[in-house]
Protein backbone atom coordinates (compact mmCIF):
# COMPACT_ATOMS: atom_id res chain seq x y z
CA UNK A 1 0.00 0.00 0.00
CA UNK A 2 1.82 3.28 -1.12
CA UNK A 3 0.78 6.68 0.96
CA UNK A 4 -2.47 8.67 -0.39
CA UNK A 5 -0.19 10.91 -2.73
CA UNK A 6 1.19 7.78 -4.50
CA UNK A 7 -1.87 6.47 -4.73
CA UNK A 8 -3.33 9.56 -6.03
CA UNK A 9 -0.85 9.41 -8.59
CA UNK A 10 -1.89 6.04 -9.85
CA UNK A 11 -5.44 6.62 -10.29
CA UNK A 12 -6.97 5.07 -13.45
CA UNK A 13 -8.38 8.28 -15.66
CA UNK A 14 -10.39 5.96 -17.75
CA UNK A 15 -12.22 4.50 -14.65
CA UNK A 16 -12.22 7.57 -12.39
CA UNK A 17 -14.29 10.06 -14.46
CA UNK A 18 -17.39 10.46 -12.10
CA UNK A 19 -20.02 9.56 -14.67
CA UNK A 20 -17.87 5.97 -15.65
CA UNK A 21 -17.12 5.23 -11.98
CA UNK A 22 -20.38 5.08 -11.49
CA UNK A 23 -21.39 3.16 -14.24
CA UNK A 24 -18.62 0.66 -13.59
CA UNK A 25 -19.18 0.68 -10.08
CA UNK A 26 -22.66 -0.43 -10.29
CA UNK A 27 -21.46 -3.24 -13.08
CA UNK A 28 -18.65 -4.29 -10.35
CA UNK A 29 -21.87 -5.48 -8.10
CA UNK A 30 -23.45 -7.55 -10.26
CA UNK A 31 -22.53 -10.12 -13.57
CA UNK A 32 -24.29 -8.06 -16.02
CA UNK A 33 -26.89 -5.21 -15.95
CA UNK A 34 -29.02 -4.02 -18.70
CA UNK A 35 -28.76 -0.05 -20.94
CA UNK A 36 -31.94 0.69 -18.88
CA UNK A 37 -30.47 -0.02 -15.81
CA UNK A 38 -27.30 1.98 -15.88
CA UNK A 39 -29.16 4.90 -17.25
CA UNK A 40 -31.07 4.88 -14.49
CA UNK A 41 -29.11 3.86 -11.90
CA UNK A 42 -26.40 6.90 -13.43
CA UNK A 43 -29.43 9.26 -14.40
CA UNK A 44 -26.97 9.74 -17.53
CA UNK A 45 -28.97 10.42 -20.87
CA UNK A 46 -29.03 8.14 -23.52
CA UNK A 47 -26.10 9.52 -25.94
CA UNK A 48 -23.98 10.14 -22.58
CA UNK A 49 -24.60 6.61 -21.25
CA UNK A 50 -23.24 5.24 -25.06
CA UNK A 51 -20.26 7.59 -25.22
CA UNK A 52 -18.84 6.36 -21.80
CA UNK A 53 -19.72 2.93 -22.95
CA UNK A 54 -17.42 3.28 -25.99
CA UNK A 55 -14.69 4.51 -24.05
CA UNK A 56 -15.19 1.96 -21.75
CA UNK A 57 -15.66 -1.17 -24.12
CA UNK A 58 -12.01 0.57 -25.89
CA UNK A 59 -10.46 0.49 -23.14
CA UNK A 60 -11.18 -3.17 -22.34
CA UNK A 61 -13.01 -2.47 -19.31
CA UNK A 62 -16.54 -3.49 -20.46
CA UNK A 63 -18.34 -5.73 -22.81
CA UNK A 64 -21.27 -4.77 -24.71
CA UNK A 65 -23.97 -7.58 -25.82
CA UNK A 66 -26.77 -6.43 -28.28
CA UNK A 67 -29.15 -9.11 -28.13
CA UNK A 68 -31.74 -8.91 -31.35
CA UNK A 69 -33.99 -12.14 -30.42
CA UNK A 70 -37.43 -10.77 -29.55
CA UNK A 71 -37.10 -7.34 -28.22
CA UNK A 72 -33.58 -5.49 -28.49
CA UNK A 73 -31.93 -5.47 -25.35
CA UNK A 74 -28.08 -4.29 -24.52
CA UNK A 75 -26.35 -6.28 -21.86
CA UNK A 76 -23.22 -4.70 -20.12
CA UNK A 77 -20.87 -6.63 -17.96
CA UNK A 78 -17.35 -6.22 -16.78
CA UNK A 79 -14.49 -8.13 -18.58
CA UNK A 80 -12.09 -10.24 -15.77
CA UNK A 81 -9.60 -7.49 -16.65
CA UNK A 82 -12.04 -4.43 -15.66
CA UNK A 83 -13.20 -6.18 -12.77
CA UNK A 84 -9.73 -6.57 -11.23
CA UNK A 85 -9.00 -2.69 -12.22
CA UNK A 86 -12.48 -1.18 -10.53
CA UNK A 87 -12.06 -3.25 -7.59
CA UNK A 88 -8.50 -1.76 -7.25
CA UNK A 89 -9.58 1.32 -8.13
CA UNK A 90 -12.39 1.18 -5.45
CA UNK A 91 -10.09 -0.14 -2.26
CA UNK A 92 -7.56 2.97 -3.63
CA UNK A 93 -10.38 5.34 -3.00
CA UNK A 94 -11.54 4.00 0.41
CA UNK A 95 -7.78 4.48 1.38
CA UNK A 96 -7.92 7.73 0.42
CA UNK A 97 -11.59 8.66 1.82
CA UNK A 98 -9.81 7.12 5.11
CA UNK A 99 -6.57 9.52 4.44
CA UNK A 100 -8.95 12.31 4.23
CA UNK A 101 -10.39 11.73 7.10
CA UNK A 102 -7.01 11.25 9.21
CA UNK A 103 -5.71 14.82 7.82
CA UNK A 104 -8.78 16.70 8.74
CA UNK A 105 -9.00 15.68 12.32
CA UNK A 106 -6.48 17.63 13.70
CA UNK A 107 -7.48 20.68 12.76
CA UNK A 108 -10.55 20.28 14.48
CA UNK B 1 -29.80 9.89 -3.82
CA UNK B 2 -29.31 10.59 -7.60
CA UNK B 3 -25.75 10.59 -8.74
CA UNK B 4 -24.46 14.22 -10.27
CA UNK B 5 -22.53 13.62 -13.58
CA UNK B 6 -21.18 16.86 -13.58
CA UNK B 7 -19.48 16.77 -10.20
CA UNK B 8 -15.46 16.15 -11.20
CA UNK B 9 -14.17 14.96 -8.11
CA UNK B 10 -15.11 12.71 -5.63
CA UNK B 11 -15.58 13.99 -2.09
CA UNK B 12 -16.10 11.03 0.72
CA UNK B 13 -20.18 11.90 0.20
CA UNK B 14 -19.83 11.14 -3.02
CA UNK B 15 -18.54 8.12 -2.27
CA UNK B 16 -21.02 7.35 -0.12
CA UNK B 17 -23.12 8.03 -2.96
CA UNK B 18 -21.31 5.39 -4.87
CA UNK B 19 -21.66 2.91 -2.31
CA UNK B 20 -25.29 3.96 -2.19
CA UNK B 21 -25.42 2.28 -6.03
CA UNK B 22 -22.86 -0.43 -5.26
CA UNK B 23 -25.35 -1.40 -2.62
CA UNK B 24 -28.63 -0.97 -4.55
CA UNK B 25 -27.42 -2.68 -7.49
CA UNK B 26 -25.78 -6.06 -5.93
CA UNK B 27 -29.77 -6.49 -4.24
CA UNK B 28 -31.36 -5.59 -6.79
CA UNK B 29 -33.81 -7.99 -6.67
CA UNK B 30 -34.08 -7.95 -3.25
CA UNK B 31 -35.16 -4.29 -3.24
CA UNK B 32 -38.09 -4.70 -5.88
CA UNK B 33 -40.34 -4.23 -2.69
CA UNK B 34 -43.52 -4.60 -4.25
CA UNK B 35 -43.01 -8.81 -4.23
CA UNK B 36 -42.53 -8.70 -0.78
CA UNK B 37 -45.45 -6.22 -0.07
CA UNK B 38 -47.60 -8.77 -2.54
CA UNK B 39 -46.31 -12.12 -0.32
CA UNK B 40 -47.46 -9.49 2.67
CA UNK B 41 -50.70 -9.31 1.43
CA UNK B 42 -51.30 -12.87 0.73
CA UNK B 43 -50.33 -13.83 4.12
CA UNK B 44 -52.70 -11.53 5.81
CA UNK B 45 -55.24 -12.86 3.28
CA UNK B 46 -54.37 -16.22 4.24
CA UNK B 47 -54.48 -15.19 7.73
CA UNK B 48 -58.64 -14.48 7.53
CA UNK B 49 -59.33 -16.96 4.80
CA UNK B 50 -61.15 -19.77 6.69
CA UNK B 51 -58.96 -23.31 6.39
CA UNK B 52 -62.11 -25.69 6.82
CA UNK B 53 -65.69 -24.98 5.75
CA UNK B 54 -68.07 -25.63 2.41
CA UNK B 55 -68.46 -23.50 -0.84
CA UNK B 56 -67.24 -19.81 -1.35
CA UNK B 57 -64.95 -19.81 1.82
CA UNK B 58 -62.90 -23.06 0.46
CA UNK B 59 -61.74 -21.24 -3.01
CA UNK B 60 -60.39 -18.34 -1.16
CA UNK B 61 -57.23 -19.47 -0.60
CA UNK B 62 -56.96 -21.10 -4.18
CA UNK B 63 -58.07 -17.84 -5.45
CA UNK B 64 -55.56 -15.86 -3.37
CA UNK B 65 -52.64 -17.68 -4.66
CA UNK B 66 -53.93 -17.01 -8.47
CA UNK B 67 -53.96 -13.76 -7.84
CA UNK B 68 -50.86 -13.27 -6.14
CA UNK B 69 -49.22 -15.31 -9.10
CA UNK B 70 -51.07 -12.65 -11.36
CA UNK B 71 -49.49 -9.73 -9.29
CA UNK B 72 -46.64 -11.01 -9.07
CA UNK B 73 -46.47 -11.11 -13.10
CA UNK B 74 -47.32 -7.54 -13.05
CA UNK B 75 -44.99 -6.21 -10.87
CA UNK B 76 -42.51 -8.43 -12.78
CA UNK B 77 -43.79 -6.56 -15.74
CA UNK B 78 -43.20 -3.14 -14.22
CA UNK B 79 -39.93 -3.65 -12.77
CA UNK B 80 -38.85 -4.68 -16.07
CA UNK B 81 -39.92 -1.86 -18.26
CA UNK B 82 -39.27 0.66 -15.63
CA UNK B 83 -35.91 -0.29 -13.88
CA UNK B 84 -34.16 -2.38 -16.44
CA UNK B 85 -32.52 -5.54 -15.83
CA UNK B 86 -29.64 -7.01 -13.62
CA UNK B 87 -28.00 -10.17 -13.31
CA UNK B 88 -27.01 -10.23 -9.63
CA UNK B 89 -23.96 -11.80 -8.43
CA UNK B 90 -23.99 -14.84 -6.05
CA UNK B 91 -21.43 -14.44 -3.94
CA UNK B 92 -20.07 -17.32 -1.21
CA UNK B 93 -21.09 -14.91 1.58
CA UNK B 94 -24.65 -14.48 0.30
CA UNK B 95 -24.90 -18.61 -0.19
CA UNK B 96 -23.56 -18.59 3.06
CA UNK B 97 -25.94 -16.93 4.55
CA UNK B 98 -28.81 -18.72 2.71
CA UNK B 99 -27.57 -22.06 4.20
CA UNK B 100 -26.96 -20.81 7.40
CA UNK B 101 -30.48 -19.51 7.97
CA UNK B 102 -32.00 -23.16 6.37
CA UNK B 103 -29.66 -25.00 8.93
CA UNK B 104 -30.37 -22.58 11.56
CA UNK B 105 -34.12 -23.40 11.13
CA UNK B 106 -33.81 -26.54 11.43
CA UNK B 107 -31.86 -26.50 14.43
CA UNK B 108 -34.27 -24.33 16.34
CA UNK B 109 -37.32 -26.42 15.56
CA UNK B 110 -36.08 -29.55 16.15
CA UNK B 111 -34.41 -28.64 19.45
CA UNK B 112 -37.39 -26.40 20.37
CA UNK B 113 -39.63 -30.39 19.57
CA UNK B 114 -37.31 -31.93 21.66
CA UNK B 115 -37.41 -29.91 24.72
CA UNK B 116 -40.94 -29.60 24.42
CA UNK B 117 -40.98 -26.12 24.09
CA UNK B 118 -42.31 -25.71 20.59
CA UNK B 119 -44.48 -22.58 20.16
CA UNK B 120 -45.20 -19.44 17.84
CA UNK B 121 -41.90 -17.65 19.78
CA UNK B 122 -39.96 -20.06 18.06
CA UNK B 123 -41.36 -18.48 14.61
CA UNK B 124 -40.88 -15.41 16.30
CA UNK B 125 -37.29 -15.61 17.02
CA UNK B 126 -36.29 -17.28 13.35
CA UNK B 127 -38.21 -14.62 11.54
CA UNK B 128 -36.34 -12.14 13.31
CA UNK B 129 -32.77 -13.42 13.05
CA UNK B 130 -34.00 -13.10 8.76
CA UNK B 131 -34.90 -10.10 9.32
CA UNK B 132 -31.66 -8.73 10.68
CA UNK B 133 -29.80 -10.47 8.50
CA UNK B 134 -31.32 -8.75 5.36
CA UNK B 135 -30.91 -5.28 7.24
CA UNK B 136 -27.63 -5.79 7.88
CA UNK B 137 -26.45 -6.50 4.42
CA UNK B 138 -27.37 -2.45 3.78
CA UNK B 139 -28.02 -1.11 7.59
CA UNK B 140 -28.51 2.28 6.39
CA UNK B 141 -30.99 1.74 3.68
CA UNK B 142 -32.82 -1.10 5.04
CA UNK B 143 -33.04 0.02 8.74
CA UNK B 144 -36.77 -0.89 8.62
CA UNK B 145 -35.63 -4.67 8.60
CA UNK B 146 -33.59 -3.97 12.29
CA UNK B 147 -36.35 -2.00 13.31
CA UNK B 148 -38.22 -5.38 12.72
CA UNK B 149 -35.67 -7.77 13.85
CA UNK B 150 -36.38 -6.33 17.23
CA UNK B 151 -39.89 -5.68 17.21
CA UNK B 152 -40.88 -9.55 16.24
CA UNK B 153 -38.72 -11.18 18.21
CA UNK B 154 -40.07 -9.12 21.40
CA UNK B 155 -43.40 -9.52 20.43
CA UNK B 156 -42.82 -13.07 20.11
CA UNK B 157 -41.26 -13.64 23.52
CA UNK B 158 -42.74 -10.87 26.15
CA UNK B 159 -45.59 -12.73 28.41
CA UNK B 160 -48.21 -10.78 26.53
CA UNK B 161 -50.75 -14.00 27.63
CA UNK B 162 -51.15 -12.03 30.53
CA UNK B 163 -53.18 -9.47 28.08
CA UNK B 164 -55.60 -11.53 26.55
CA UNK B 165 -58.68 -12.87 27.60
CA UNK B 166 -57.77 -17.06 27.23
CA UNK B 167 -54.10 -16.09 28.63
CA UNK B 168 -52.52 -17.34 26.36
CA UNK B 169 -49.87 -15.93 23.97
CA UNK B 170 -51.22 -13.73 20.76
CA UNK B 171 -48.19 -16.04 18.68
CA UNK B 172 -49.95 -19.74 19.63
CA UNK B 173 -51.22 -21.75 17.86
CA UNK B 174 -54.77 -21.17 19.63
CA UNK B 175 -54.69 -18.39 17.32
CA UNK B 176 -54.02 -19.50 13.76
CA UNK B 177 -54.66 -15.76 12.90
CA UNK B 178 -52.06 -13.67 14.61
CA UNK B 179 -48.54 -15.38 12.94
CA UNK B 180 -49.47 -15.12 9.24
CA UNK B 181 -50.90 -11.35 10.36
CA UNK B 182 -47.82 -10.23 11.99
CA UNK B 183 -45.77 -11.90 9.26
CA UNK B 184 -47.69 -10.44 6.17
CA UNK B 185 -47.75 -6.79 8.02
CA UNK B 186 -43.74 -6.69 8.62
CA UNK B 187 -43.85 -8.16 4.98
CA UNK B 188 -45.98 -5.10 3.27
CA UNK B 189 -44.20 -2.38 5.21
CA UNK B 190 -40.91 -3.45 4.17
CA UNK B 191 -41.95 -4.34 0.55
CA UNK B 192 -42.84 -0.56 0.17
CA UNK B 193 -40.05 0.72 1.90
CA UNK B 194 -37.69 -1.13 -0.15
CA UNK B 195 -39.65 0.28 -3.10
CA UNK B 196 -39.57 3.43 -2.19
CA UNK B 197 -35.31 3.43 -1.87
CA UNK B 198 -35.34 1.57 -5.20
CA UNK B 199 -37.09 4.50 -6.62
CA UNK B 200 -35.69 7.25 -4.85
CA UNK B 201 -32.22 5.32 -6.01
CA UNK B 202 -32.67 4.82 -9.43
CA UNK B 203 -33.98 8.07 -11.39
CA UNK B 204 -36.27 8.39 -14.44
CA UNK B 205 -34.93 8.64 -18.12
CA UNK B 206 -36.12 11.55 -20.37
CA UNK B 207 -36.01 8.97 -23.26
CA UNK B 208 -38.12 5.99 -24.11
CA UNK B 209 -36.26 3.64 -21.52
CA UNK B 210 -35.72 0.78 -24.40
CA UNK B 211 -32.39 0.77 -25.70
Amino acid sequence: MGTPFEDMAEIDRLVHEPSRLAITSALLSCEHADFLFLQRITGLSKGNLSSHLSKLERGGIVTVTKSTGGRPRTTIGLTPMGRDTVAQHWERLTRLRDAAREWTAPGE
Amino acid sequence: MRYKPGVRTHTPYDIDRLERIRAVTADFSGHQGLYTALLGLFMIWVAFAPLSGAGLSLVLVPVGMLLLAGLFMAAQRYYRRRFGKVRPRWTTKRVLWVVLLLFGYVVLMSVANVLGLQGGWAFGVFFGVCLAAVGCSDPRARWHYLAGAGLVPAFSLLPLGAITPSGVHPVEWEYPVMVPLVAGLVFVVNGLLDHRTLVRTLTPVSENGTD
